[in-house]
């Protein structure tokens, strides 16, 4: 079997388009056989809008898996074993995000796996695809830090820079 | 290879398309035999959008509660299985049993919103071989709409695809359009951030998730989108490079003769609040008016919806009327050129309150669900009285519990056939499946009534196409009921209304919980478990109760104990409940309007009383 390809698009929230429909949420728990991967958001009454996972480079969930369950395979997906998940809540906890969904489905973390059977076929995970507002795209995160409309941009303009 | 099936979404008159992906083709998740869904990106209507309820289309094929069989209630009273033959026999006896008594006129026939064309087409053929002039589409809302659309006298010219609002320079949408329709969304929005400049006004009386958008974002008083559509038209009036519409000397004659002062008061906005829009979609040279006040938001919804539609004639701007059904508009034209009412017989509303009164002793039900889908006691205990109720129906419904004879009807994705989207655009409906058990399609099922009848259909009796109704007087007539309206209609009418706040029938989820076909899929379930009332922060901390208490909601007909939810962008006098529960479908207590022959879907008064927790009332 030849190497998988390494994805680098990942999931990405346009806030000021999001109508908080909550389509994406229909979709990722009619595709997942009733399993809601990510997390119906709330802004302080005013919004809903989806938090999805973001695969982190070095996620917490995987170090705070106490079996192992989570982990970051060789396309640079954060995957959940099924069989290895215990439900213990641990992910739930140390996610910084918050995408880990708290209602855990036949008893295991509900967990984004990027939609792999559309990408790797060369489609766009259902949310993104279903999403009635254009607000979630599926890009390289570099693209849209490198776009003058992201935000992260302008403060680093000014002096501000990220920790290594 | 690509044998991915395109077929339509069949939950509202958007009509996006989707597809059925065979099975046998990764990527591939669904129960065994089912297709999978795909979202089909090159689509005119959504390019690949689909909304929550979308999503769920095809957990109708799979559903555990689809009928399977026919019922029939025995002598007891109880609905009980029983074979097609025996289930024909006994509605063709209850049938003859009726006409010989009362005549053939003495039974009305409702066509449910997901019928084809082809569908729709059979119906006439059978009303006329019963010999019954009472044949109607059964969705209550679109009705006053599509009512309002033709009775205003404006034809502007459509929105035929998403490109006409993607780059359009000013927009005004009017009602809460993103929650009725959310696949509408993406042009629109598209519009808003595509340029600077571009002007995307939402007319609405909360803040939705419509309303937000906007820009200018415009709030009327509670329910009175007609008045500040009034208003626009005024300032919309003899736009430059603009053919002069037939009706616009009618419009402006009556305009001019009012107190606007009045006017602006009863729609809590003021002229030069609505001027940046109005001169914007003056001046634009693409413009579009969307409507898209749904489920009654509106005190005078047909007002509203005729209101656009000449704001957008007179401003040269393309139009969308956003309703309910999914072939609402194809059943509409399909029944006028069948040469069908809403001439002579009696029309849905109609037919409902004749039952009560014992006018109407038949009623066929096909493909819907008149005692779920008009609201209000006096019309669900109409249908109980009926010596004949027969209802065809893929899951129960509240029709279904109270009808005689129960027939297990196909739907999306088990019939093809013709139906018209909001555009304007004929599409066909996919057939991948077959009917679950011995389930048959409408279509089938008019084929064994016939035999059942002992009467084939026939042509012979066809009466001639309507002409497209576009009477001269039209258009003075509405303007004369605007005039109505807006002048003392109601005032006098308001100092005599009891309660204390609005009830809309229109609450968080309500796209995904509405209706019978909707309500038992999993999502809706799993978002909107019960019925809830909304209330602001304010009338939540004035009644001291938080979220998750009950209160008691009391409106003129009947009552209902509801959880507490808290909306924080709700404002006013307003209470929000989702529409299609039955019990705040009963608050609702829409009558019929006589002189419009329709619903009068004035918003009910109610008052909100916290319940005391000491007395153990809310254990009921």
């Amino acid at each position: 079997m030849s190497q998988a390809p390494v994805v680098t698009k990942r999931i990405v929230l346009d806030l000021d388009r999001c109508i908080g429909c909550r389509a994406c949420g229909a979709a990722c728990h009619v595709g997942h056989n009733n399993q809601t991967n990510l997390v119906p958001g709330k802004i302080a009454d005013v919004a809903i809008l989806p938090v999805h996972c973001r695969h982190c480079e070095h996620p917490a969930c995987a170090g705070a898996c106490p079996c192992d369950a989570l982990y970051k395979d060789e396309m640079g997906f954060v995957r959940r074993s099924e069989i290895l998940c215990i439900g213990c809540r641990s992910c739930e906890q140390a996610c910084p995000f918050g995408a880990i969904p708290s209602e855990f489905v036949r008893g295991v973390a509900p967990k984004c796996d990027l939609c792999i059977d559309r990408v790797l076929a060369g489609g766009i995970p259902r949310c993104v695809a279903t999403c009635t507002s254009g607000a979630l795209s599926f890009v390289d995160p570099k693209e849209t830090i490198g776009s003058p409309s992201y935000v992260g941009g302008r403060i680093q303009s000014r002096g501000m820079t990220r920790r290594p | 290879m690509n044998d991915d099936q395109r077929s339509i979404c069949p939950f509202c008159s958007m009509g996006c398309s989707l597809l059925l992906r065979s099975p046998t083709r990764a990527p591939y998740v669904g129960a065994a035999g089912v297709p999978a869904l795909g979202y089909d990106a090159d689509a005119p209507v959504n390019r690949g959008s689909l909304c929550a309820k979308g999503n769920m289309a095809l957990e109708l094929l799979t559903h555990p509660a689809r009928l399977e069989s026919p019922r029939i209630r025995n002598p007891e009273g109880e609905l009980v299985k029983a074979s097609w033959e025996v289930a024909l026999e006994d509605l063709g006896r209850r049938l003859k049993d009726v006409v010989a008594r009362h005549g053939s006129q003495s039974i009305g026939l409702l066509l449910g919103p997901t019928l084809t064309n082809e569908e729709v087409r059979e119906a006439a053929a059978f009303a006329r071989a019963l010999g019954t002039p009472h044949v109607d589409l059964c969705q209550p809302e679109d009705h006053v709409v599509l009512e309002g659309l033709t009775r205003c006298g404006g034809r502007p010219q459509r929105v035929e695809s998403v490109t006409d609002i993607e780059r359009a320079t000013a927009i005004l949408v009017a009602g809460d359009l993103f929650t009725m329709a959310p696949c509408i969304a993406k042009p629109v929005l598209h519009a808003r951030y595509d340029n600077r400049q571009n002007v995307v006004g939402t007319l609405g009386f909360w803040k939705s998730r419509t309303y937000l958008f906007g820009k200018p974002a415009l709030r009327c008083l509670a329910g009175r989108e007609a008045a500040a559509l009034a208003l626009i038209l005024k300032l919309c009036l003899g736009a430059a490079g603009v053919e002069q519409p037939a009706w616009a000397p009618t419009a402006r004659t009556m305009l001019d003769g009012l107190d606007l002062e009045e006017v602006e008061q009863l729609a809590g906005l003021s002229l030069a609040d609505l001027d940046w829009l109005a001169s914007s979609l003056r001046n634009a040279e693409h413009g579009a008016v969307l409507f898209g006040c749904g489920y009654a938001e509106s005190e005078r919804l047909d007002l509203a919806a005729g209101l656009s539609a000449l704001v957008a004639e007179a401003t040269g701007s393309r139009f969308l009327a956003m309703v309910g059904g999914p072939n609402t508009f194809g059943i509409h034209e399909t029944l006028r050129d069948e040469g069908l009412p809403p001439t002579e017989g009696l029309r849905s509303a109609e037919m409902l309150a004749a039952a009560g009164t014992g006018e109407l002793k038949g009623l066929l039900a096909f493909g819907c669900d008149p005692v779920g889908a008009f609201p209000g006691v006096v019309f669900q205990d109409a249908a109980a009285k009926l010596p004949l109720l027969a209802t065809t129906a893929p899951l129960m419904s509240p029709t279904a519990e109270t009808a005689h004879v129960v027939l297990p009807a196909g739907t999306w994705g088990e019939k093809a056939g013709g139906v018209k989207n909001a555009f304007g655009h004929d599409d066909t409906l996919a057939a991948v499946m077959r009917p679950p058990g011995t389930a048959r399609t409408d279509s089938a099922i008019f084929t064994a009534l016939h035999e059942a009848l002992g009467k084939p259909p026939s042509d012979a009796a066809k009466p001639t196409p309507l002409a497209e109704r576009m009477p001269a007087e039209a258009a003075p007539a509405f303007f004369h009921e605007l005039e109505l309206y807006l002048r003392l209609e109601g005032r006098e009418e308001r100092a005599r209304e009891i309660g204390t706040h609005w009830l809309f029938p229109e609450a968080g989820a309500s796209h995904a919980s509405d209706g019978w076909l909707t309500g038992p899929l999993s999502w809706p379930a799993h978002e909107a478990p019960g019925p809830v009332v909304a209330l602001s922060p304010g009338h939540a901390r004035d009644l001291g109760v938080k979220e998750g208490d009950r209160v008691r909601v009391r409106s003129r007909d009947a009552e209902a104990r509801l959880a507490v939810r808290i909306e924080q962008n709700l404002v006013g006098d307003v209470v929000l409940v989702p529409p299609h529960h039955p019990e705040t479908r009963r608050l609702t207590g829409w009558r019929l309007d006589g002189i419009v022959r329709d619903l009068d879907l004035r918003p009910e008064r109610v008052t909100v009383e916290a319940l005391e927790v000491a007395t153990g009332e809310e254990e009921a």
